[in-house]
């Protein structure tokens, strides 16, 4: 059945449609609130905060857009909406961090050409955890989720030269918390603690 | 090329390098960037960015959507259900429900049902937690008796999956072998670093989750 189909069923009431759409679409939104908090139980609480006012708001739905766009940009409001009551830092998607507009940062150790050889699950959330709120949006959505610049620029409304701009200082800065992780645990695994680039 | 050799430390900056981080974002987004990749060959520190930045996206891609617990939509429902937004679906009635509920077959059921459970208690196959309930269930930190528990669970579920529908127990073994790596992944970022609460945190939640799947397979009653 199609969404169109189903938003129909869902429009009129039917429990199993709203039971399907939720099925079809739990696993981005729930991830989406999950990297954008860091926090399952906050992931769960806005996920349920999200599909509520989805199904609260499927009667308006018209379809000028893709449902599963319109659910997004739902979701990653609900979700800066979260963080600005929590007030813990800076939301809006165009607050980034400055030094990212500097070139890449070239400094390196001789034995450390190469920054990053593999990156597991758990740190590559945990670093993506760090990144500014505008980051981590447009990364969750394109690299995780796998949207294209011209969806994500309707769901967080930006233009999409911003969207590419935003994934590019994202990735830069993502690179950068690995490699000083790693860094971090070349260092203790060695004994030193200076937390030096390298040894030379 | 211009290089800053001192305390270990070098920095390198050329026009070519100017040239290949401008670059770098079209080439990611999936341009055409020759003078790039020609760059990178003759330069180790811009191979380097680049394989990072190429890591970074691919390992990104493959960390894959979250499940969300099963209270979410039970949450959603009975939210949706209370403010009237949805109507129930009857389900049309097929024709061994009307055999099933009649009186007499409904109470055979009901003792045969109990004597299985009976039977199976005596040997020994379910010895679940008396205080084990699958949900609610809040993230928390690794709790043996859960992993006990889920253990437990595993080992009834093997020695009744040959009763399984096929492709029900081929959907259920999936799911658990997904979720075993999760937990193997999760004990192996633990062991590098007891104290990782992240590690810890998705470790409960992929028992947690182990312990609903091996429930439903089961067909043990949750509370709900």
């Amino acid at each position: 059945m199609s969404d169109a189909q189903l938003i129909a069923r869902a429009q009129s009431g039917d429990e199993q449609a709203f039971a399907t759409l939720f099925d079809q679409h739990k696993r981005r939104v729930y991830s989406l609130c999950l990297r954008m908090t860091g926090d399952m139980a906050e992931a769960e609480d806005l996920s349920q905060e999200a599909f509520l006012q989805l199904f609260r708001k499927i009667a308006t739905f018209r379809g000028e857009s893709a449902f599963s766009t319109w659910l997004h940009r739902l979701v990653v409001n609900v979700v800066l909406m979260h963080l600005r009551r929590k007030g813990l830092q800076q939301v809006s998607l165009d607050d980034v961090d400055a030094s990212q507009d500097e070139p890449v940062k070239r400094e390196y150790g001789d034995d450390d050409k190469r920054l990053l050889h593999s990156i597991d699950r758990i740190t590559l959330s945990r670093a993506i955890e760090g990144l500014p709120p505008g980051y981590k949006a447009v990364l969750v959505l394109h690299d995780i989720e796998g949207y294209e610049h011209n969806e994500i620029a309707q769901i967080l409304n930006c233009s999409v030269g911003n969207s590419k701009s935003q994934l590019h200082k994202a990735r830069l800065k993502l690179r950068e918390v690995l490699r000083s992780q790693r860094l971090k645990i070349l260092s203790a695994g060695s004994g030193h603690g200076s937390g030096v680039l390298g040894d030379g | 090329m211009s290089a800053y050799e001192g305390e270990g430390i070098q920095v390198w900056s050329s026009e070519a390098c100017r040239r290949f981080d401008l670059q770098l974002q079209p080439y990611l987004e999936g341009e055409d960037r020759p003078e790039l990749i020609a760059h990178a060959a003759e330069c180790a520190f811009c191979a380097a960015v680049l394989a990072d930045l190429l890591l970074v996206r691919d390992a990104a891609s493959a960390i894959g959507p979250e499940e969300p617990p099963a209270r979410v939509w039970a949450n959603v429902r009975a939210t949706l259900a209370e403010e009237g937004l949805i109507r129930p679906r009857r389900q049309p009635r097929r024709a061994w429900a009307d055999w099933f509920l009649r009186p007499v077959p409904a109470a055979g059921m009901a003792a045969l049902l109990l004597l299985g459970f009976l039977s199976l208690r005596t040997r020994g196959y379910l010895h679940l937690h008396p205080q084990y309930r699958p949900t609610p269930i809040a993230a928390q930190s690794s709790d043996p008796q859960l992993e006990s528990s889920v253990a437990e669970m595993e080992h009834v579920f093997q020695a009744q999956s040959a009763t399984l529908d096929p492709a029900m127990k081929l959907a259920y073994e999936k799911s658990l072998e997904t979720l075993d790596s999760e937990i193997q992944e999760c004990l192996s970022s633990l062991e590098h670093e007891p104290g990782d609460g992240l590690a810890r945190e998705y470790l409960a939640s992929a028992y947690h989750q182990k312990a609903q799947v091996l429930a439903s397979a089961l067909g043990v009653d949750d509370g709900r």
